[in-house]
């Protein structure tokens, strides 16, 4: 991530590797979230670290969607992907709430888990960025 | 005058788009102004081509559908030539109609990851420079959820238990009040007997 931002010249917004894991840890799902503020420029510089990470990953969330898509057929893909997310929100969310529960459910997860790689995905492309403004911004 | 090709490519998908410059707008030789055809090849599933009128409202409905799947809200996107629904499996199924008569309505079954391809060959159309189409009207004019518009079923689900458990309470504090009511009368009326009883006694 900070070798992405240093690419698209966000060193003024995200000067260093901690810089960037003190924002992520503003997630309040996490076992130990901070509350920092986060200005419009640090949403934006995030959204556009997102969208350009999502262009290097996106033949392996295609494949892995591919793989939801024909399930029947090849579903070692999907199933490799949703254990180790489980593992790792296990890892660092509170286990304990309600939504985390949800989360690491194997059942109820499958639907967020590929609308989340569905986001990503549409985030990849050229117009990635201002879409997933536009989604953010219509929540 | 030759025509200008140009295709555009994302995984499973390829779109082309041929057509001509208008040099009346200044265009260049390498300019696309004027399409007079595309074609959109999707792997293990149909060619799909047609006027630029179809190709404006196939770019429309795929446009708005992405962006009301991102916001999670399922509405059915219905046009005169284009229809896109989601299926009970989670997978778009897209109907095209043609404008001829007595062609029968195309019905394509595309996952996420078509989709997803399907867009970003959109996506690279719009900023391909030599092509000039207007993409303002094409854009999705999604609004926002006002605060207090509601999705009735979700609303229904949410309030009819604590209804129901408030009519049970009541219900039954109905019956409880007409059983103490009777038991209440009935003690009632043992109470003057017995005094009735004492009265009888101390006359005795």
């Amino acid at each position: 991530m900070f070798a992405i931002s240093n690419k698209l010249n966000l060193q003024h917004l995200f000067p260093s590797k901690v810089s960037i894991w003190r924002l992520r840890s503003n997630n309040p799902m996490r076992k130990s979230p901070n509350y920092n503020n986060i200005n419009s420029k640090q949403f934006d510089g995030l959204i556009k670290i997102t969208s350009e990470m999502s262009k290097y990953l996106y033949p392996y969330i295609r494949a892995i969607v591919s793989s939801k898509d024909n399930y029947i057929n090849k579903p070692e893909l999907w199933n490799d992907f949703q254990s180790r997310f489980i593992e790792l929100i296990e890892e660092r969310f509170n286990a304990e709430s309600i939504i985390v529960k949800n989360l690491i459910d194997y059942d109820n997860s499958q639907k967020y888990f590929k609308k989340i790689l569905l986001t990503l995905s549409l985030a990849s492309s050229e117009e990635g960025y201002s879409r997933l403004r536009f989604v953010l911004a219509n929540l | 005058m030759l025509q200008n090709k140009y295709s555009f490519n994302q995984s499973s998908t390829e779109l082309v788009i041929s057509g001509l410059p208008d040099y009346s707008n200044n265009d260049d030789k390498d300019n696309i102004s004027i399409i007079s055809g595309w074609k959109l090849s999707i792997i293990n599933q149909p060619e799909i081509e047609g006027s630029f009128d179809h190709l404006k409202s196939v770019i429309k409905a795929f446009y708005k559908c992405a962006a009301l799947s991102l916001l999670d809200r399922e509405e059915k996107i219905e046009s005169e030539l284009i229809d896109i629904n989601l299926d009970e499996n989670g997978c778009y199924i897209v109907t095209l109609k043609s404008t001829k008569p007595d062609v029968k309505p195309l019905k394509l079954s595309i996952g996420y990851a078509e989709f997803s391809d399907i867009i970003n060959c959109f996506d690279q159309l719009k900023n391909f420079k030599e092509i000039k189409i207007d993409f303002n009207e094409l854009l999705p004019n999604i609004k926002k959820k006002s605060f207090l518009s509601f999705d009735k079923n979700k609303l229904l689900f949410t309030i009819s238990p604590p209804l129901m458990a408030l009519f049970s309470i009541s219900l039954f504090t109905f019956i409880g009040f007409y059983f103490f009511e009777v038991k209440d009368s009935r003690n009632k009326n043992l109470s003057i007997i017995s005094n009735y009883s004492n009265i009888v006694i101390k006359i005795k």
